[in-house]
């Protein structure tokens, strides 16, 4: 039609040329620059800078710090991006004393392990030794304490576990400050009420209540001394209604008359 | 000819009745032309009328709900049941539509009506035989609800059809009956009778609308219908102040009263003071909205039954003579009798009175001679008169609910002004009392008490109308009232106190009690006597410093054994209520600060001198053991920091530690040491220890063997059960 569509084709070889040599450039660099990439992955991952150099452990007083190691299968060199911290935490929350566990990755070479131990709420003794019961009812009978027991009570005479379960959950409830009051617990079922139990206190006093409610009971219990002379030393009958309190002396005596008219 | 003449008159006769059949005809046809109207009749109307189908949209009345937007009350579908008998009604394909086996359908039906199928039955067969088209089955087949229906729709049973029909549904049954009040059905719509419903009821009742269309004879809208569609306009939705869970908190210690102790009457109300906002409201005798049987009271007794309060109102009297500044409370007066004139004296519910005591314990022991005083003799009777009327004891509250009343102060004689300083002749609602207490609890501002919230479009969620606190007064400053509070919170703390059986475990509790005489109506005797024959009452607030909830409680002749008191009741609905209501709101409690002010806190101790921290710690109670003779701490068996109670045993560690003497050491405090120290040990019986094989004064060193034997302190007494308990 009109000229101005007429191009001739010397006019258009050498643009085209032009135009293929920048498309060549342009993709070498593209390639040259995804295989350093990819070699400097590699390179990464052979060399320590990927491996893991240390791991940080918080939040465990009785389990020790080798035992979490061993159970989080982690160890100083093993490849950092291998770590699957969901799988991890499921691996360390076996542990029948591991509340809950929390495993983050610190860039570069860091693992941090957070655990959170279920509280030891006291100390059952069984033959001759003291398995340690957590809050969460269970008893811990892998391994045995043989010293460190002075930071709960003891329990004695649980022959039941549904009282011992019951004796836990109350035992998570009650105030720590209290909780350290106490020495031992020892159930001491009456035809009754089989949910009776008496205490030795820390500070010299026998304490007779019941497992139910014991966690709200308890909570008089420094208010309750606190009227009390510090010299004379007793049962204190602690109820829902009130709390008693017998002298030895006068139990003594009230217990001698008793006997006596029995015989 | 002759012939012919008679034809021809024939003809003009016949011709002429033509013409006047034809005239009548035209005319008539011309008058209903031109008036359009036939017997009275305008056609046009009658043509609209047959050929425009109307019905009415009932518009949906609103619901009540609490402050947290709990449905209290709503509408509910309910059905009636109806048995089709006629035995021509068949459906299109001629399956029928009526009750084919009579006997199968009664057995059915029968349960689910809580009827005998016997009945049922009896009902049918009696339709049938009078040949009735359909038969209803009474009040049991009448406001079935939901549930039932769609049950019985499943049995898919013949000629058995449902009639739709709306109904108040109050979910929590005998709950504020009295404040929400009760509908009745006129002319198929539902007006507000009682309370909040009548109160409200233009509000709840909303705007019914219409909708009409042309139709054709078979009942098809015409291509142009000419609809008119007037939409219902719903009802809005009251909210009310009342809190459900402490309704129910109340409801609930209500009724068990109202059960074991049987009284005429009880009122109670829960008032948050610093709005004027009512929580809950309710009296006994109730009703249960949903079942109307015989309703003993109509009356919403707390707004509308005025009555003598008693010894609450002594709560004024003091507020009164602590403003004016003639409250003394360590002032001495002699109690027992107040001389009104000669002849004539009034005395202290103990006849004897207490001697000579101070004002504070009058106003304790609720001494009607202490209130007496006050009122008459130091602040006077006109001044006590202008702070009745401060209170507004002489007018309505102004609450929201229909049906208040007002009492009436009793102040000619001057017996009468006496008397009025604790509350005998002169009478008052209990919401009175509760709006004059809320200038004590909110530091002398008294708020008007309001029960509805706020009024919201259910369908936009708009907010149409909203109440705020409203101040209507100020009887007293707010240094009085604060005063005022700490005398009533005597009343119930001090060991004199009336209040006594008031206290709260966790709240301070501030209030006055009251024990009103009843005036006889029968008897010449002005008042009733005898145990139990008495309205008692208690009105007060918690947490004292800062008052979150106030509650007026009171309980008329109850029937109490004989050694039961009279505030029994009342105080069991009280702390139930009072109790509950703080926890429930997360009020923090101010009691158990003075419990915990006990513990102490474990301080840093790292090289610190001995004997220093041994005092300090020696001071606090706790029972400090230094193991070792070095100078210089070195470590305790608590870390710093650590909350320590009175009586725990601290070891305190110092250089070349030395054998403590253990006797009388528990287990646990024995096994701290040893941990502290590193020692093995071990343990023989439990209790308390009473020998130690290494003796005191031996210095010991790590690992070192330790056996220490515990035995019970009453072992010598309990040689059955000897407490063997042996640890290697």
């Amino acid at each position: 039609m009109s000229e101005k569509n007429v191009v001739s084709i010397e006019d258009r070889i050498p643009k085209l040329k032009q135009e293929r040599k920048k498309k060549t450039n342009r993709r070498l660099i593209f390639y040259l620059s995804l295989f350093f990439i990819l070699i400097s992955i590699v390179v990464y991952l052979q060399s320590p800078l990927s491996h893991i150099q240390s791991i940080n452990l918080s939040g465990n007083n009785h389990i020790s710090d080798e035992q979490i190691h061993h159970l989080s299968d982690i160890t100083k060199g093993d490849n950092f991006w291998r770590v699957n911290h969901e799988e991890v935490e499921e691996q360390i929350v076996t542990h029948p004393e591991i509340k809950a566990v929390q495993v983050a990755k610190q860039f570069p070479t860091t693992i941090d392990i957070a655990v959170e131990e279920f509280d030891r709420i006291g100390y059952v003794k069984e033959e001759d030794h003291y398995l340690p019961l957590l809050e969460n009812g269970k008893r811990l009978t892998t391994n045995p304490v043989e010293n460190s027991i002075g930071d709960a009570p003891l329990l004695l005479s649980f022959e039941q576990q549904l009282y011992l379960q019951e004796m836990s959950k109350e035992l998570a409830k009650l105030p720590n400050s209290i909780v350290d009051l106490i020495s031992e617990i020892r159930w001491n079922p009456t035809e009754g009420n089989p949910y009776q139990i008496e205490m030795y206190m820390n500070d010299g006093y026998q304490v007779e209540t019941t497992i139910r409610s014991f966690s709200e009971t308890m909570k008089t219990y420094p208010s309750i001394t606190a009227q009390l002379e510090p010299e004379i030393k007793g049962v204190i009958k602690i109820g829902t209604s009130g709390a008693v309190f017998n002298p030895y002396e006068s139990e003594i005596t009230n217990q001698v008359e008793e006997t006596g008219e029995s015989s | 000819m002759r012939k012919n003449k008679a034809t021809q008159i024939m003809s003009i006769v016949l011709m002429l009745s033509f013409v006047a059949i034809f005239l009548i005809l035209s005319g008539r046809f011309l008058y209903i032309q031109t008036t359009g109207e036939v017997a009275g009749v305008s056609l046009q109307e009658w043509a609209d009328k047959t050929r425009t189908n109307q019905y009415s949209l009932p518009a949906e009345r609103g619901r009540i709900l609490d402050r947290n937007e709990m449905s209290l009350v709503q509408d509910r579908p309910t059905y009636k049941v109806y048995a089709i008998v006629d035995e021509t009604h068949t459906g299109i394909n001629k399956e029928p539509l009526y009750v084919q086996d009579a006997r199968q359908t009664a057995e059915e039906l029968a349960p689910l009506l809580e009827m005998e199928p016997s009945d049922v039955l009896e009902t049918i067969d009696k339709g049938k035989s009078e040949g009735r088209f359909q038969v209803e089955f009474g009040s049991d087949g009448k406001n079935l609800t939901q549930d039932i229906k769609e049950q019985i729709e499943e049995l898919e049973l013949p000629g058995i059809n449902f009639e739709k029909d709306i109904q108040r549904y109050y979910p929590n049954g005998m709950f504020a009956s009295h404040v929400l009040g009760l509908v009745d059905k006129l002319d198929g719509e539902q007006v507000g009778l009682t309370g909040v419903e009548q109160m409200m009821n233009d509000v709840l009742a909303g705007e019914s609308g219409h909708i009409s269309y042309k139709r054709d004879k078979y009942n098809a809208k015409l291509l142009q219908p000419e609809e008119i569609v007037k939409e219902a306009k719903d009802g809005n939705d009251v909210y009310l102040t009342i809190d459900q869970k402490i309704q129910t908190l109340l409801e609930d210690a209500m009724s068990e009263v109202n059960e074991q102790y049987e009284p005429e009457r009880i009122t109670a109300a829960v008032m948050d003071p610093k709005t004027g906002e009512v929580l809950a409201m309710s009296s006994r005798p109730s009703y249960d909205p949903n079942q109307l049987g015989t309703v003993e009271n109509w009356y919403n007794d707390v707004i509308s039954t005025p009555f003598e309060p008693g010894s609450t109102m002594k709560i004024f009297t003091l507020a009164a003579a602590i403003e004016e500044g003639e409250y003394n409370p360590t002032e001495y007066f002699q109690s027992g009798k107040y001389q009104i004139s000669e002849g004539a004296a009034i005395h202290d519910w103990d006849n004897k009175g207490w001697g000579s005591i101070t004002f504070r314990e009058g106003i304790q022991r609720s001494s009607n001679v202490a209130a007496a005083l006050l009122a008459y003799d130091k602040v006077g009777p006109e001044k006590f008169y202008e702070y009745l009327q401060a209170f507004e004891f002489d007018q309505p509250t102004g609450i929201d609910l229909p049906g208040e009343d007002i009492g009436k102060i009793m102040y000619n004689y001057k017996s009468e002004k006496i008397t009025t300083s604790y509350g005998q002749g002169t009478t008052v609602t209990p919401i009175q009392q509760m709006k004059a207490l809320t200038a004590v609890a909110n530091n002398g501002e008294m708020l008007q008490p309001y029960v509805i919230k706020a009024i919201k479009d259910p369908n936009t969620d708009q907010v149409v109308e909203e109440k705020s606190p409203n101040v209507v007064g100020n009887p007293i400053s707010a240094e009085t009232a604060k005063k005022v509070r700490d005398e009533l919170g005597t009343v119930v703390s001090s060991e004199n106190g009336t209040g006594r059986n008031y206290k709260l475990d966790d709240y301070s509790v501030a209030g006055k009690t009251g024990t009103a005489q009843i005036p006889d109506r029968e008897n010449p005797q002005p008042y009733m006597t005898g145990h139990g024959n008495y309205e008692y009452s208690f009105l007060g607030m918690a947490p004292k410093d800062d008052p979150q909830l106030m509650m007026y409680v009171s309980v008329k002749r109850p029937e109490l054994s004989v050694h039961e008191v009279g505030s029994e009741p009342v105080s069991f609905i009280f702390k139930n209520v009072m109790g509950n209501s703080l926890h429930y709101l997360n009020i923090n409690p101010d009691m158990e600060a003075q419990q915990t002010i006990n513990t102490y806190e474990m301080p840093e101790i790292l090289d610190k001198s001995v004997t220093d921290v041994k005092t300090e710690l020696e001071d606090k109670g706790l029972r400090v053991t230094v193991i070792g003779n070095g100078d210089q701490l070195q470590g305790a068996n608590v870390k710093a920091g650590e909350e320590l109670l009175p009586n725990e045993r601290i070891f305190l560690l110092t250089a070349n530690p030395v054998m403590p003497d253990l006797s009388g050491w528990s287990v646990r405090d024995v096994l701290k040491f040893s941990e502290t120290i590193d020692l093995d040990i071990s343990v023989h019986g439990s209790g308390y220890a009473v020998s130690q094989s290494i003796s005191q004064g031996k210095n010991i060193q790590k690992q070192d063997k330790l056996t220490v034997e515990f035995t019970s302190p009453n072992a010598e007494l309990e040689e059955e059960d000897p407490p063997e308990q042996e640890m290697e």
